[in-house]
């Protein structure tokens, strides 16, 4: 991020964790960024796209005997307007595509994305002579985690999400080059015009 | 009926039906239509339902197989085949859907993945691939450039 107009940062890059500036002027200490990492990362509700067979082991995943409430993840939505993460579980086929794109531009930011199982990373066992299965959903949506398995057991997507949290806590206010997340430079532009 | 019976009853009907084995029958593209007729509207033969249509390629032969299952809602264990051979370059069949209503999707799967054409079908569209997909699926020559990626290790004694 350039920061060019304000002396701050450079005056405070040696010690950077202790403060920085957010765009637009002002000083935050970088508690702030724990505590709103804190906060998502323990309340990720999930938008549950089932597709196929790993779509029976996030089920698994969410009820008793693996219980993914205890990371704050059971909030299964139907919706995307409230969830900020994808659960994309299974396969993806050409068809499928365009609407799982329109259904994560949907989504309110911070969003992440879980591609579960074989098929979501990479086309899995229809990656050959097959006609219509997209070879991995990242050629549509950005991924945040990968989850191998074909099936994964529910214990990978539960590590999935402890991976995706520790993710979240690696982020700051500053950094807002997440895809799918507002910049704030574009905007001001805009506004002067 | 019993399986002699229906053979007799089957070469009676003029319609150029070969047998190829017990219940199973080959059928000229011309007079599917009015074979599946045939067995639907005989009161003896409990052909009442059209249990499966599918078809499968034979770029050797030059010839699309389509082949027409028909059984029975109330008698277990009766099932007549009828297999239509096509010309592989222009596969044109009389659609069934006057007379069966579930034979609409099942015809339209085929047209979608082996570009079968059904005369008279009155909605002939796409079914599973995406209305823009271009060629169709199952035939063993598609390919498709960046996306179709053929298989490349050959098992000994497949036939590929």
């Amino acid at each position: 991020m350039e920061n060019s107009e304000n002396p701050i940062v450079e005056s405070t890059e040696n010690h950077a964790p202790i403060v920085q500036p957010i765009p637009g002027g002002g000083i935050l200490v970088t508690k702030l960024d724990y505590i709103f990492n804190t906060g998502r990362k323990n309340s990720l509700w999930p938008f549950g796209f089932g597709l196929a067979c790993c779509a029976i082991e996030m089920m698994a995943a969410l009820a008793s005997r693996f219980d993914l409430a205890r990371f704050g993840a059971e909030v299964m939505r139907s919706t995307p307007r409230q969830a900020d993460l994808m659960i994309v579980a299974g396969t993806v086929t050409e068809k499928m595509g365009p609407k799982l794109k329109l259904l994560y531009d949907q989504m309110s930011s911070p969003k992440y994305v879980i591609s579960m199982g074989s098929c979501a990373i990479g086309g899995g066992p229809f990656y050959y002579d097959s006609y219509t299965v997209v070879k991995g959903v990242d050629r549509i949506v950005p991924v945040d985690v990968h989850i191998p398995g074909c099936p994964p057991r529910p214990e990978a997507l539960v590590q999935g999400i402890m991976q995706l949290q520790n993710k979240i806590m690696t982020e700051s206010l500053l950094d807002r080059s997440t895809p799918g997340q507002i910049n704030t430079s574009e905007i001001k532009q805009e506004t002067e015009i | 009926m019993k399986v002699n019976d229906l053979d007799k009853f089957l070469e009676k009907s003029d319609l150029g039906i070969t047998k190829i084995e017990d219940f199973k029958y080959e059928v000229p593209a011309s007079s599917i239509f009015a074979a599946v007729q045939l067995l639907k509207e005989t009161p003896k033969i409990p052909c009442d339902y059209l249990d499966l249509l599918s078809a499968s390629d034979y770029p050797d032969e030059e010839s699309i197989v389509v082949n027409y299952t028909l059984s029975s809602s109330t008698e277990q264990d009766y099932m007549v085949w009828f297999k239509v051979s096509l010309n592989r370059k222009k596969p044109e069949v009389a659609s069934l859907v006057s007379l069966f209503e579930g034979a609409n999707w099942l015809e339209r799967e085929i047209y979608d993945l082996f570009g079968v054409h059904f005369s008279k079908h009155p909605d002939l569209r796409r079914i599973l691939t995406p209305e823009d997909f271009v060629g169709h699926g199952l035939l063993k020559d598609y390919s498709r450039d960046g996306f179709f990626v053929k298989k490349p290790v050959k098992i000994s004694g497949m036939k590929v």
